[in-house]
């Protein structure tokens, strides 16, 4: 749920990159920090294991600009990938506007990716989050690996509603900025 | 909607500041803050921080709710308050009402039992305030003031996206 303070105003709206463990989501995060001005950016947070694996989250504010007279602000999260940190990625997705769903197209990556599109699920109905209507944008990561499965494939499987969705190769930076504008854009609409 | 919004207005605000200010004042702490259970922060009085509020605030609620959950696991509903004290400053955290957390940066030379004792004071006086937030938000009273973000606001946010991350793209 967005906060609104009309004293400084200012508006506040949580996004979480959800997905697969290794599926590029604090990729996503990296490569926001590295493309936008340190002006419109805060610090990257980054709870790590000593493996450089997410361990609680990524944290990424950033500031959209003036809209109205208030400071438009988007605090963006990842959650550990991992199927052990179930509970960490629970606490993160609480009090989320709105959800990126970074999906890994590799075939070898299929059943990891259903699976974490069921724990999100199972997460949001547990921390009383109506699915319907939040916010959701998927993103086709790795495309530019061999064993990438089509999008219609992983369309047909993981949106069958078709809910708005892009290709990315976060490693390069493709893709990333477009997953933000676009699931930006769909929390602002919520806040009317 | 993932959840109703809150918005937070003039009169509550400087209610929650004057509260703050009453418990630094009251336990000679630097600095108090009080930050939502997601992470965001509300107020933040005393001292001004040299370090990233926005980084802080999401911190410390990260570092709330997972001694909640260690409560839990131990059969315990929460473990509402804790403290961090380093060799200069303190941090002294405590939930209120599940819905915020009040956090007070205190220096060395001050005692933690004063501190709590402060805080404990000024939560039950945040938790009125809050609950008159929060009782406002579902009156027509609330709702009124909701709409003040006007209807043109996603036109307009939508420019500032663009101009900020690049080229139009429509959703």
């Amino acid at each position: 749920m967005s906060l609104i303070s009309y004293p400084s105003r200012e508006i506040n709206c949580k996004v979480v990159y959800y997905g697969p463990g290794l599926g590029g989501k604090t990729t996503n995060l990296r490569h926001i920090y590295a493309t936008i001005p340190p002006s419109r950016r805060g610090k990257l947070v980054s709870l790590m294991t000593d493996r450089d694996r997410t361990l609680f989250f990524d944290f990424l504010p950033i500031n959209i600009g003036n809209v109205g007279g208030f400071r438009v602000r988007f605090h963006l999260y990842t959650v550990p990938g991992q199927i052990y940190y179930r509970s960490n990625r629970r606490l993160v997705l609480r009090g989320a506007d709105s959800v990126v769903f970074v999906a890994d197209s590799q075939r070898e990556r299929f059943e990891a990716n259903l699976e974490s599109l069921r724990d999100l699920h199972v997460n949001l109905a547990e921390n009383e989050i109506k699915a319907e209507g939040l916010p959701l944008v998927f993103q086709y990561n790795k495309r530019d690996m061999p064993s990438a499965m089509s999008v219609e494939d992983l369309a047909q499987a993981l949106n069958p509603s078709r809910l708005p969705s892009l290709e990315a190769v976060a490693r390069q930076g493709q893709g990333v900025l477009d997953t933000l504008k676009t699931i930006c854009k769909l929390v602002v609409r919520t806040l009317h | 909607m993932a959840g109703e919004n809150w918005a937070l207005f003039e009169q509550d605000f400087w209610a929650l500041n004057d509260a703050l200010y009453t418990l630094i004042s009251n336990s000679y702490s630097k600095s108090a803050m009080l930050i939502d259970r997601d992470g965001r922060l509300i107020a933040n009085v005393g001292e001004t921080p040299s370090f990233d509020t926005e980084s802080f605030a999401t911190l410390s609620a990260a570092d709330l709710a997972a001694s909640k959950e260690l409560a839990s696991m131990l059969g315990e509903r929460n473990f509402r308050n804790q403290a961090h004290q380093g060799k200069n400053t303190g941090i002294y955290q405590s939930s209120i009402d599940d819905r915020v957390i009040l956090v007070v940066l205190f220096d060395r030379r001050k005692t933690l039992g004063l501190v709590r004792l402060k805080a404990e004071k000024t939560a039950h006086e945040l938790s009125r305030i809050l609950s008159c937030i929060f009782g406002k938000l579902g009156s027509p009273e609330g709702k009124l003031e909701s709409v003040g973000v006007g209807a043109d606001f996603a036109a307009q946010a939508d420019q500032q996206i663009d101009d900020l991350l690049g080229d139009s793209i429509d959703v």
